[in-house]
């Protein structure tokens, strides 16, 4: 099963911007990034206006990352950075991928990228198949690490590169993710000042 | 999503709509990849029966059918 080393030499992450949906992807990454941090990894930020297809390409062949972090929109056969552009592409580039650990925080391309990617090396691709569907209070988007709605999606998605850096194989970190998510649901079903707005956020968790 | 009639397909649209409007209009809906909506954005477009709508009301009725059939009861046991 593939995993990461106990010091991995680097970690990659694309945190393109440009509306609250990113905003958010690239705030609560930072936890992802303080953990990488700590144990003594590289991180290769792609943020902003660097998220684009070329210093994509650029430094992945140059610095050869054990784990790929990619926030951002996407569909069945791509994901997107900066602007929308198309860093990965089924049949197009996406052997690039091939010999590192892929966690895509980003609608459907597990479904034909991800199997394209996982197909071509000795890597591991983890992805959502369908739409990654989560809900945000529009009054904390200038404080997204404080919204607790978001949170409830946002945390168990991060387990999944948290348990990767925590040396887990790419198997048991989506397991783990998904462990986090049911927790939440359960946390839902069973809270005492329950609103009426559980039963939705219940529906999108699962 | 399995084939429903003409009035189970209207039956099933209104009542995701009612459970959507239970959230909060401020609530931000991060879904598919145009880029995230508010919720009576989401209300238009369920209502609209548009992609956006369509896939919202799908990923409502598998929630609907895990309760009924109990599924998401194995799964909350499965994962604790």
């Amino acid at each position: 099963m593939k995993q990461l080393p106990n010091i991995p030499k680097s970690i990659l992450i694309t945190r393109p911007q440009g509306d609250n949906a990113l905003k958010y992807l690239e705030l609560w990454s930072q936890k992802i990034i303080d953990v990488a941090q700590e144990k003594g990894a590289t991180i290769l930020d792609l943020i902003g206006k660097r998220a684009n297809r070329e210093e994509f390409e650029k430094i992945i062949r140059k610095k050869n990352p054990e784990l790929i972090i990619l926030n951002g929109h996407g569909n069945y056969n791509f994901l997107t950075g900066q602007n929308k552009e198309i860093l990965v592409e089924a049949g197009k580039n996406h052997e690039i991928l091939s010999n590192s650990i892929v966690y895509a925080i980003s609608c459907r391309s597990a479904k034909i990228l991800g199997k394209s990617v996982a197909s071509t090396g000795d890597g591991a691709y983890i992805g959502y198949l369908e739409d990654f569907v989560f809900y945000y209070d529009e009054s904390k988007v200038y404080r997204p690490l404080e919204d607790k709605k978001a949170g409830l999606f946002l945390e168990p998605s991060n387990q999944v590169a948290i348990s990767l850096l925590k040396n887990h194989s790419a198997a048991e970190a989506s397991e783990s993710s998904k462990r986090y998510f049911m927790r939440n649901i359960k946390k839902l079903l069973t809270t005492d000042n329950s609103s009426v707005e559980n039963s939705q956020f219940i529906s999108v968790l699962y | 999503m399995t084939e429903l009639t003409l009035e189970q397909m209207e039956d099933l649209q209104a009542l995701v709509s009612a459970r959507v409007r239970v959230l909060s209009p401020e609530t931000g809906i991060s879904v598919g990849s145009s880029g995230p909506i508010k919720r009576d954005e989401l209300l238009a477009h369920i209502e609209a029966g548009d992609e956006i709508g369509k896939n919202f009301i799908a990923m409502d009725w598998q929630f609907l059918q895990s309760l009924k059939t109990g599924e998401i009861y194995e799964a909350i046991a499965k994962y604790s």
